[in-house]
């Protein structure tokens, strides 16, 4: 096992590391899969996503970038997955929470995306909308 | 020469005749298991060759299956056509589809128009296709072409909750819900519309 290379997160106008897979689900119900183009990116892709809304009404998850890779030449971008769409696509079919690590990195591992941070931001999700979030400090493993 | 029916002698020959057909049908049938050529020398260039012992051991084994078999092939034939059921029931188990949804995570049986009437997507920049379902539309109608919407066949609306594991999947780390193709209570089909 190899680590994997993160999504990316558009937050507040930085772009911060993802440890979550959003579009997972959504290749899942339509039976899309890519190929992988080297081990530390088993699952064949990688998304910019991006926050959007206003705290006033509601702030929902957009997926704004893809490289896809139907092989190893093949590469595709959000307009073919997603044609029609190119201000984002709204994740309405993920709920759960995403994991976007900060900080210094305390413990490399070499697998998935295992490795620690100094700080954990979690954002509840729930039908492509944040509901809430919650970070966690986190201590070197002795 | 004449056959004596009626002397119990001729009927423990004839006995004993179905058995040793019986026994060298499935001796022929064991020898289509045998390793190819390539398998056989594969082994032998990693010392793993049968040695003399190995094979009067084989010979051995044979021999007294050939006996076994001659002398109690009817319940040899019954235990061998229950092995076959039982090879098939597994082959069979093997080749369902595994799906997150399990006959517990049901929660009621809907109609497709109240399904889809149910799943607008809110979103807040007004991006998202405004159809059933968003962008899983597609995925949707794929699900109900496939349905078969014959007697007997029930959409039921599944939920799976936060901290379970099912199918192919690991713990969940938020609720993941669909729809189910039920039929009498078992799941043959679902779409996932909401998961992590």
């Amino acid at each position: 096992m190899t680590a994997q290379v993160s999504e990316t997160l558009i937050y507040h106008g930085k772009d911060l590391m993802m440890f979550s897979n959003p579009l997972d689900p959504y290749l899942r119900a339509t039976g899309i899969h890519f190929v992988s183009p080297h081990t530390a990116n088993w699952r064949g892709y990688r998304g910019t996503w991006e926050i959007k809304g206003s705290e006033e009404t509601r702030q929902g998850l957009y997926l704004v970038k893809l490289k896809a890779h139907h092989s190893y030449e093949d590469v595709v971008g959000l307009a073919e997955i997603f044609p029609g769409f190119p201000d984002g696509v709204f994740a309405h079919w993920f709920s759960g929470e995403i994991r976007l690590p900060q900080g210094d990195l305390l413990e490399y591992v070499h697998g998935g995306y295992a490795s620690q941070y100094e700080y954990d931001l979690f954002l509840e999700i729930k039908k492509g909308l944040i509901v809430s979030q919650r970070a966690v400090h986190n201590k070197a493993r002795s | 020469m004449s056959v004596y029916w009626n002397d119990w002698i001729t009927w423990f020959y004839a006995y004993l005749a179905v058995g040793l057909m019986t026994a060298l049908v499935f001796y022929g049938f064991s020898l289509k298991d045998r390793p190819t050529k390539f398998v056989k020398d594969m082994r032998s260039a990693l010392g793993l060759g049968k040695t003399l012992k190995d094979h009067l051991k084989d010979i051995l084994v044979y021999s007294i299956a050939m006996v076994v078999i001659c002398v109690g092939w009817p319940g040899f034939l019954v235990w061998a056509a229950l092995k076959k059921r039982e090879d098939r029931m597994r082959e069979l188990e093997e080749d369902e589809p595994t799906f997150i949804c399990r006959p517990e995570f049901l929660i009621r049986e809907v109609s497709p128009l109240e399904a889809e009437q149910t799943n607008q997507v809110h979103d807040p920049l007004g991006l998202a296709p405004k159809v059933p379902f968003g962008h899983l539309n597609g995925a949707w109608g794929k699900f109900l072409s496939e349905f078969g919407f014959e007697d007997g066949n029930e959409l039921w609306y599944f939920e799976v909750p936060k901290g379970e594991s099912s199918g192919e999947y690991d713990i969940f780390d938020g609720p993941i819900c669909g729809y189910a193709k039920v039929v009498k209570g078992k799941v043959y089909g679902e779409f996932v519309m909401e998961g992590n």
